[in-house]
């Protein structure tokens, strides 16, 4: 997906490609305000997960000052590997000024699944980008059977090629399932959240997020600076989805604020 | 035969608690999670360090240290590690604790005469890099002559006594109990150092619940430690 200003600086979709399973729904207008012409696309899939051998790639290149906000209708399953791990790759593109928003809903690790994830954003000094990244673990015959592996390589660098972010995490269904202090502990669900926003102030952004995170029931929430001081990452475990996804909507919607000036609307799902 | 002896005295020198490396201000997230019960006894803190030399040390920080041992000499090597290093710290008072720890210990080599430490410090000094702790202890200890198998044991016993002494000032565990831990977690370090470290382009951990602690740590009001 390629994603322009038409003459009138709405964000429109420039270039798409996709082929199964996914599906790109038509961009939608959902915002008011600073936001008004931010291009929000639902990305879905026609199948029912991601399946052993899967690979599954995304392209999105979001040009100068384009608004984008991308997001998925419903978590994703991973499925049992039986023959090896399934796959995906997601490389983010934001080109000076532009702001995108990826907010997929979160991965679920069916027992013995194998994830390979890679989410890999290049991002202008002027750009800002706001990133969710999740997962959680069920056993849908109601037992403790846990998932084989989650392997996911989230990371963040300028057009030079340095890094800003990089959290690579290996992590085996055993260790979860053992539960170890400093860990995930006894928590069921883990969200990462990442907010650069250069030309917010983050000293506000960061108290603002505390404040927001205060009432936030069965999770655990830590909000920080970001290595340059251009953005906060919080990390999430929680004991649900449900408080999951609470706390990520909470640091969306305080950082929007931020970066906008104005809340966004909520996405219907 | 003297020289081993010499090397080994060296080893236990360096990697003694007593060596000044500042290291004795920093719990690395332990004390927030004391604060809130999540760890209120042995069983609590061993599983504590356990998850930090499985989840952190063994797959990132080591794989820092060790190619900073062999990039000793080499400055464009030391300064992407260090960068690798601080873009995978992401929770504030982890990173700034690992910067601290690397200039102290800089501090100290330096006032011992030690070779390539006041360069280094001066590299630091400019800008050029951050001194994370696994860069400079690695590039120091090379330049002492230490083998990259040694600095790992060093390394790996320092965060260790350094954590369990962290765990008896936070009245969690006797200095009993973290002589039965640090006893209990030997084999789990000998495992982790059999391993070939990781590349740190592939450097990755996982210690979600210590993140979020120390996150926590940066505006808790009763604090006894840096982390």
């Amino acid at each position: 997906m390629e994603f322009a200003c038409d003459p009138y600086q709405r964000t429109f979709l420039r270039k798409q490609f996709s082929s199964y399973p996914f599906h790109i729904c038509r961009p939608l207008y959902m915002d008011d305000g600073p936001s008004q012409d931010m291009a929000t696309v639902y990305i879905q899939s026609s199948s029912g997960g991601l399946y052993t051998e899967d690979e599954l790639i995304t392209e999105v290149t979001a040009r100068p000052k384009t608004l984008v906000h991308l997001t998925t209708q419903a978590s994703t399953i991973v499925h049992g590997a039986s023959r090896g791990p399934s796959c995906q790759s997601t490389d983010l593109k934001v080109e000076e000024g532009a702001f995108l928003e990826f907010t997929p809903e979160p991965v679920i690790l069916f027992p013995n699944a194998q994830l390979k994830s890679k989410l890999r954003l290049e991002i202008a000094e002027s750009a800002s980008a706001i990133i969710f990244d999740s997962f959680l673990a069920h056993d849908y015959a109601g037992g403790s059977d846990v998932f084989e592996m989650y392997e996911n390589d989230l990371s963040a660098f300028r057009p030079n090629g340095v890094p800003m972010i990089i959290d690579r995490v290996k992590f085996s269904g055993k260790d979860f399932a053992t539960g170890l202090t400093g860990k995930m502990s006894a928590y069921a669900c883990h969200g990462n959240f990442f907010a650069i926003a250069p030309e917010a102030d983050i000293e506000k952004l960061i108290n603002d997020c505390r404040r927001g995170l205060e009432d936030t029931r069965d999770s655990l929430v830590g909000v920080s600076v970001l290595p340059d001081g251009r953005g906060i990452s919080a990390r999430i475990l929680s004991r649900n989805a449900i408080g999951l996804r609470a706390a990520l909507i909470r640091l969306w919607e305080v950082s929007r604020l931020a970066i906008t000036g104005s809340p966004p609307n909520p996405r219907k799902k | 035969m003297t020289d081993r002896y010499l090397s080994d005295l060296a080893m236990l020198q360096h990697g003694d608690s007593a060596f000044p490396s500042g290291a004795v201000s920093f719990s690395w997230g332990l004390e927030a999670l004391v604060n809130r019960n999540s760890v209120n006894d042995a069983r609590g803190v061993e599983d504590f360090l356990r998850a930090q030399l499985e989840g952190r040390w063994a797959s990132i920080d080591r794989s820092i240290l060790v190619h900073a041992h062999a990039a000793w000499d080499n400055l464009n090597r030391l300064v992407t590690l260090d960068g690798l290093m601080d873009s995978q710290s992401l929770a504030t008072e982890l990173r700034m604790g690992s910067r601290r720890i690397g200039r102290a210990f800089l501090s100290v080599h330096i006032r011992l005469g030690t070779l390539g430490a006041a360069a280094l410090n001066e590299n630091v000094a400019n800008g050029m890099l951050y001194g994370h702790a696994p860069v400079v202890q690695g590039a120091i200890w090379r330049e002492m002559g230490f083998t990259a198998e040694q600095a790992q044991l060093m390394a790996a016993h320092g965060l260790c006594s350094s954590l369990l002494g962290a765990a008896v000032r936070l009245s969690v565990i006797g200095h009993f109990d973290a002589q039965v831990i640090r006893t209990e977690i030997t084999s789990c370090i000998a495992e982790i150092i059999t391993t070939p470290p990781c590349k740190p382009e592939e450097a990755h951990g996982f210690t979600p619940q210590i993140e979020i602690a120390s996150m926590l740590h940066e505006t808790d009001q009763s604090r006894l430690f840096v982390n």
